[in-house]
């Protein structure tokens, strides 16, 4: 489908949503960005005393259910935009291979790679990898990795989705510090009608050190997978 | 004026709807004119001719809501116009819009990847009812009504900044909720 097929069809919309997208204006006075902070505070603040309590880093990753999670990482200050860039310009970028540094059987997943560029300052602050076994199957296991010089912070579509994050297990692998949940398996009914089961996603933010990443399970990817993923970038980041 | 009292005017085919019409949504599509074509002038002519339009379709046309009505027919003739100069290249805010869906949309429109537009259409209502209402309105407004991120950031009450970011996770939502539903990409 191209673009412009898409913007064709988005002019046949209802009514209900032109009405809304034209008398909408703003309600209050703090972004959601600023609650992502807040968040992200309450997140660090958590990870932190909980480190503590614990005398000691786990190498365990316990990853929390989610019935649901909408959202991403991004980072904590100003805005980013993503341009595509060469696997081996991703590499000199962050001064090492992100796809070497995978387990063996994701090495061979069909990469594409970008870097996250500063809309402040154009600096670049990180790079995204985002590669599939078979990018023509569907639900072919794949991730979603960025590897960020900035901190990251879990932002949520909006408050209705934000898990607790008092609850969160913080983890750690490799003796990184690592916050990991998953979202189960779930069923839904494509175009043509059929029911489908979307298979169980895994999400992990994890403290690499001079990096922090960011990773999504893609397809069928498994939670040993995504475990031997973040092994490999503990030590790397 | 209410709707209802403009489009009785319609009826009676006095020139006085032409001149409601403009004073209560003129300067909307002017600005959504603008918006897709980039210039002021072609957003003129486009508003001039939705005019005509609205005109030759009211009898028997009787819409509501009113401004929903117009502002598509402002939109369709707008996005013609800008294929008829190729705005492209003159950097018209719709084209902007449509290089940042190309990222998630960039297949060729072929027999296989063809919907019919009514079933496209249905799958991108069920993609906007995912949506919270503050991100439905951001989508909408680049995508739809090709605002610029400052104007959408301005009616949203977040920064310019935190727009651009949204509009990146949305394209990417977006591009999962059609693979899902198994719509060729």
């Amino acid at each position: 489908m191209t673009a412009l097929a898409f913007s064709e069809a988005l002019g046949g919309i209802g009514a209900r949503y032109l009405e809304e997208a034209a008398d909408y204006r703003a309600k209050r006075t703090r972004s959601l960005w600023k609650r992502g902070l807040a968040a992200a505070c309450l997140c660090l603040v958590i990870a932190g005393a909980l480190f503590l309590l614990r005398g000691g880093r786990r190498n365990t990753l316990v990853f929390n259910e989610l019935a649901s999670f909408s959202g991403t990482a991004a980072q904590a200050v100003g805005g980013v935009t993503s341009e595509p860039v060469s696997a081996e310009e991703a590499a000199a970028l962050l001064g090492f291979d992100l796809i070497s540094a995978m387990p063996e059987p994701m090495r061979a997943f069909d990469f594409t790679c970008a870097k996250l560029v500063s809309g402040e300052d154009g600096a670049v602050t990180g790079v995204v990898a985002e590669g599939y076994a078979d990018p023509d199957a569907f639900e072919s296991p794949g991730v979603f990795l960025t590897a960020s010089f900035e901190e990251m912070i879990l932002v949520f579509e909006d408050e209705g989705d934000a898990p607790d994050l008092r609850e969160a297990a913080f983890s750690a692998i490799g003796g990184r510090s690592a916050l990991a949940f998953r979202v189960p398996s779930q069923t839904y009914v494509n175009a043509r009608g059929e029911e489908k089961a979307r298979p169980a996603r895994y999400y992990l933010l994890l403290d690499g050190g001079r990096l922090t990443f960011w990773i999504e399970s893609r397809g069928s990817l498994t939670q040993e997978e995504v475990e031997a993923l973040a092994a490999g970038l503990a030590g790397r980041g | 004026m209410e709707d209802a009292e403009i489009i009785e005017l319609f009826n009676r085919r006095s020139e006085e709807a032409l001149r409601a019409l403009d004073a209560k949504y003129g300067a909307a599509c002017r600005r959504l004119a603008e918006n897709i074509t980039g210039s002021p002038e072609d957003a003129e002519e486009c508003v001039n001719d939705a005019w005509l339009g609205v005109w030759n379709a009211i009898p028997p046309e009787k819409p509501d809501p009113l401004r929903t009505y117009v502002l598509r027919i402002v939109r369709n003739v707008s996005l013609k116009c800008l294929s008829r100069k190729n705005a492209a290249k003159r950097g018209g805010g719709h084209a902007l819009a449509l290089e940042e869906l190309e990222g998630v949309l960039s297949g060729p429109d072929t027999a296989e990847t063809a919907l019919e537009a009514g079933e496209l259409v249905r799958l991108i209502e069920g993609f906007l009812d995912t949506l919270s209402a503050e991100n439905r309105v951001i989508f909408l407004r680049r995508y739809w009504f090709s605002d610029p991120y400052g104007e959408i950031a301005r009616r949203v009450g977040v920064s310019e900044k935190n727009v651009s970011v949204r509009l990146t996770r949305l394209r990417r939502q977006l591009k999962d909720y059609l693979t899902e539903r198994e719509v060729y990409l």
